[in-house]
């Protein structure tokens, strides 16, 4: 027969027990609403009996653990799933930024000022001698070259917020890789306690990997010490134990001194470029316009420009002007561009030409003002088929890069869309795992609070029964 | 199924968030009455409403340039039958004056008035559209008929563009109006001044036979000017309907613009309402799941 003491024992633990549940109910409902806290429940499991007047007698319970509700493999799809996802959202997001670039509420695209350049050149047909025609032409030129520049300069500004945009992306990712690592240290040297479980640092770590996992490619698994080992593109390690590398960028002058992301490893001694491994995640996203998608636009640009210059120019060369002009051919209209690969930048006017307007070839023949027959020719280029390997008006190339660009951006949505349904569905299902519900805490907090009373009531009814005891001695 | 607080948040800032996107965007269409309001609203829309637009400032400008070519050839024509009213007169004097009834003094004194027609006439073939010599060819900066009735000018003709692939020429070649080509000179004829000359001549002579000469050769020169005057009519007619065409192709390519880009007003409104639905009865059905908890009913 077990003491009355030892009842008191088993009271006084199941005491202990059920105020840990109204605890672990209390820190429960606390981190309800916090982003990334696993639920944790206490597992409470009965003693081993001990041998008592050849009875085996129960010792009541006591707490084993407490542990995360934690589903590591929604965990690890959910990962998956943000790699994807932080992609498509930065590519949108960028896209959305660079089609303002096209907003068909700017009235001064480059279709609409091409438009008014051939229609000034039509005036110039009507009036081939008139001063006022010819200073228009000028200008529609002028306004035509502005917005060449303008397309190309903004292209490039975006260009370069998009890169700067990188660099920050790859601090926040050097910043969390080394939380991570921190918190690789202290998970271990908490949990070296038998039955110790480090659960809310896990959930920090835990959302620090989502994070990293939404901006990069990463794998990642646990060691035998319960830290996290993560490996990213080209299998580059990436946090192993409390180590961390640093993920930095540096400008590459072959690609106009815009950032390569590297890898450098925590003792400092190799560097690895990643710019073209960069599989997933936020900066693979950002790097597809900024490396593919932008200068692809560029080149679009400049291709225009620079078909538009010597066509025009190989046609003005052969005509003649007025006054001081009217004997001479040979002259260009818009500045010969040198580098093409910057033709929409360059672009301007000849400077004969800016200097004065009879400089500007209309006639066909020499001392003949009211000779339209070279502009007529000029006008045409508008309807001439220049590009695309000749299937192609100015206007057609410039529509359908156009639309190319709203296809690649209702793409990029839709994509975001797709990935946008799996990650929330995933995260359902996490939530669904680790996520507090209210309700079953308030049962917890009944469930607790009854067993408290009882336990309390064992602890009274074995002081009763020692004041009998007691008694008898009277 | 299992479920947290924090599935029930997501869940309803999830559904609010969406329909007030969607309450946005249709705000959007509506404010600013364009369906097209970025080029990801519809790329493939945006492409034939940049080629729209690019066709109907085109077409304008195809307007203007028949306006202009009406007015050139409108300008030319009166001129013509202004000549023509010269030529008429100079061939009724020459008519009368060609009887034995009139003697040498009145022949001189209609002399005078020939050589006033004769200055007319050059005066007439120097007119001027603007700021350009309606009859010079290509030199419209430099009188086409000199002080004496020669032919100055150039044989350029001059063409404007009135549609995409069209060219129409607004001026006919004064040339052969004022010069009697190598075949008429050849089979006897002159020029138009040195026809009049020829009569102003024969009148001061008091020559009856050059004046009858000089009569047929007038009839000759009219002739030109009849079938010139008639070629500046052709073109002018020819300008006309494309000017007309012009003006139906605008109204369609206006109205194709108007589809592409235009949001359709009763649509988009009752498509607000519906979002502007869907909005509040998200919100309304969220105020009542976020409500509920057995806290609530623990006393």
């Amino acid at each position: 027969m077990p003491s009355l003491f030892h009842i008191l024992s088993v009271g006084g633990e199941s005491l202990s027990v059920t105020r840990q549940g109204v605890d672990t109910a209390g820190h429960n409902i606390a981190n309800a609403q916090v982003e990334g806290y696993s639920r944790q429940t206490l597992s409470v499991t009965q003693r081993d009996p001990s041998l008592v007047g050849g009875h085996l007698v129960g010792n009541g319970a006591y707490i084993q653990s407490i542990r995360r509700s934690h589903d590591q493999w929604t965990e690890s799809q959910l990962n998956n799933a943000n790699q994807a996802l932080g992609a498509s959202d930065a590519k949108r997001q960028a896209l959305k930024a660079l089609e303002s670039v096209y907003s068909p509420e700017l009235a001064a695209g480059i279709s609409d000022e091409l438009t008014n350049f051939f229609n000034a050149l039509q005036e110039l047909s009507n009036n081939p001698e008139d001063l006022t025609v010819r200073t228009n032409v000028r200008e529609a030129a002028k306004n035509l070259t502005q917005a060449f520049h303008r397309v190309d300069s903004d292209l490039n500004r975006h260009q370069l917020d998009l890169n700067e945009k990188i660099g920050q992306e790859a601090k926040g990712v050097t910043d969390r890789l080394g939380a991570i690592a921190r918190l690789n240290v202290k998970i271990r040297e908490l949990e070296a306690t038998p039955g110790a479980m480090a659960n809310d640092l896990r959930d920090q770590r835990d959302g620090l990997l989502r994070e990293v996992s939404t901006k990069l490619d990463v794998r990642y698994y646990d060691d035998q010490h319960g830290m996290l080992l993560i490996r990213g593109p080209r299998n580059a390690t990436l946090v192993e134990g409390g180590n961390a590398v640093t993920v930095h960028t540096a400008g590459n002058s072959r690609n106009k001194g815009l950032s390569d992301i590297l890898i450098t490893d925590w003792e400092g001694s190799s560097t690895r470029n990643m710019t073209d491994a960069l599989g997933a995640g936020e900066l693979a996203g950002l790097m597809d316009v900024r490396d593919k998608i932008i200068p692809g636009l560029v080149d679009r640009n400049n291709e225009m420009a620079v078909s538009l210059v010597e066509n025009f120019n190989s046609l003005h060369r052969t005509g003649f002007g007025l006054k001081g002009f009217q004997e001479t051919s040979g002259r260009n209209f818009f500045a010969a561009i040198s580098d093409v690969s910057r033709a929409a930048q360059e672009i301007t006017l000849d400077t004969t030409v800016a200097q004065t307007t009879d400089a500007i070839a209309a006639a066909s023949s020499p001392m003949a003002p009211g000779d339209n027959v070279l502009v007529n020719e000029l006008v045409r280029l508008k309807d001439a088929r220049l590009l695309g390997n000749g299937n192609a008006t100015l206007h057609d190339y410039y529509s359908n890069y156009i639309g190319n660009l709203g296809t690649e951006v209702v793409r990029a949505q839709h994509v975001h869309e797709a990935n946008n349904i799996v990650a929330a569905d995933l995260k359902n299902k996490r939530d669904a795992v680790a996520g507090v519900s209210l309700d079953e805490e308030a049962m917890n907090l009944m469930k607790w609070q009854a067993n408290f009373t009882a336990s309390s009531k064992v602890i009274t009814t074995v002081d009763e029964m020692l004041d009998t005891v007691l008694s008898l001695k009277r | 199924m299992r479920v947290s607080e924090r599935q029930r948040y997501d869940t309803v800032s999830n559904r609010v968030e969406r329909a007030k996107d969607q309450n946005r965007s249709m705000l959007e269409q509506i404010s600013s009455q364009k369906r097209l309001n970025r080029i990801s609203d519809d790329p493939v829309g945006m492409t034939q409403a940049i080629r729209t637009r690019d066709r109907i400032g085109t077409v304008e400008q195809f307007q203007k340039n028949t306006d202009f070519a009406k007015g050139f050839l409108e300008k030319s024509e009166t001129v013509i039958s202004q000549i023509h009213d010269s030529l008429i007169r100079a061939k009724e004097l020459a008519v009368s004056m060609a009887s034995d009834t009139y003697n040498a003094p009145a022949r001189e004194a209609t002399a005078r008035e020939i050589k006033e027609l004769m200055n007319s006439v050059i005066q007439l073939g120097n007119s001027t559209f603007g700021n350009r010599y309606v009859f010079g060819g290509f030199r419209t900066q430099t009188p086409p008929l000199s002080i004496d009735g020669q032919f100055l000018g150039d044989d350029g003709k001059i063409f404007l563009q009135t549609s995409r692939d069209g060219f129409q020429q607004i001026n006919a070649a004064a040339r052969d109006l004022f010069e009697a080509n190598p075949e008429d000179r050849e089979r006897g004829h002159f020029n138009m001044m040195d026809s009049l000359e020829m009569l102003y001549n024969g009148l001061n002579d008091n020559n009856k036979d050059s004046i009858r000469s000089a009569l047929s050769e007038l009839e000759y020169q009219m002739d030109k000017a009849s079938s010139f005057q008639a070629t500046l009519g052709g073109m002018w007619n020819a300008v006309g309907m494309a000017s007309e065409r012009l003006e139906k192709e605008e109204e369609t390519a206006r109205g194709a613009l108007s589809e592409i880009e235009d949001v359709d007003v009763y649509k988009a409104t009752s498509d607000f309402k519906r979002t502007e639905t869907i909005l509040q009865s998200t919100l309304l059905a969220s105020t009542k799941l976020l409500q509920p908890s057995l806290l609530n009913f623990l006393k």
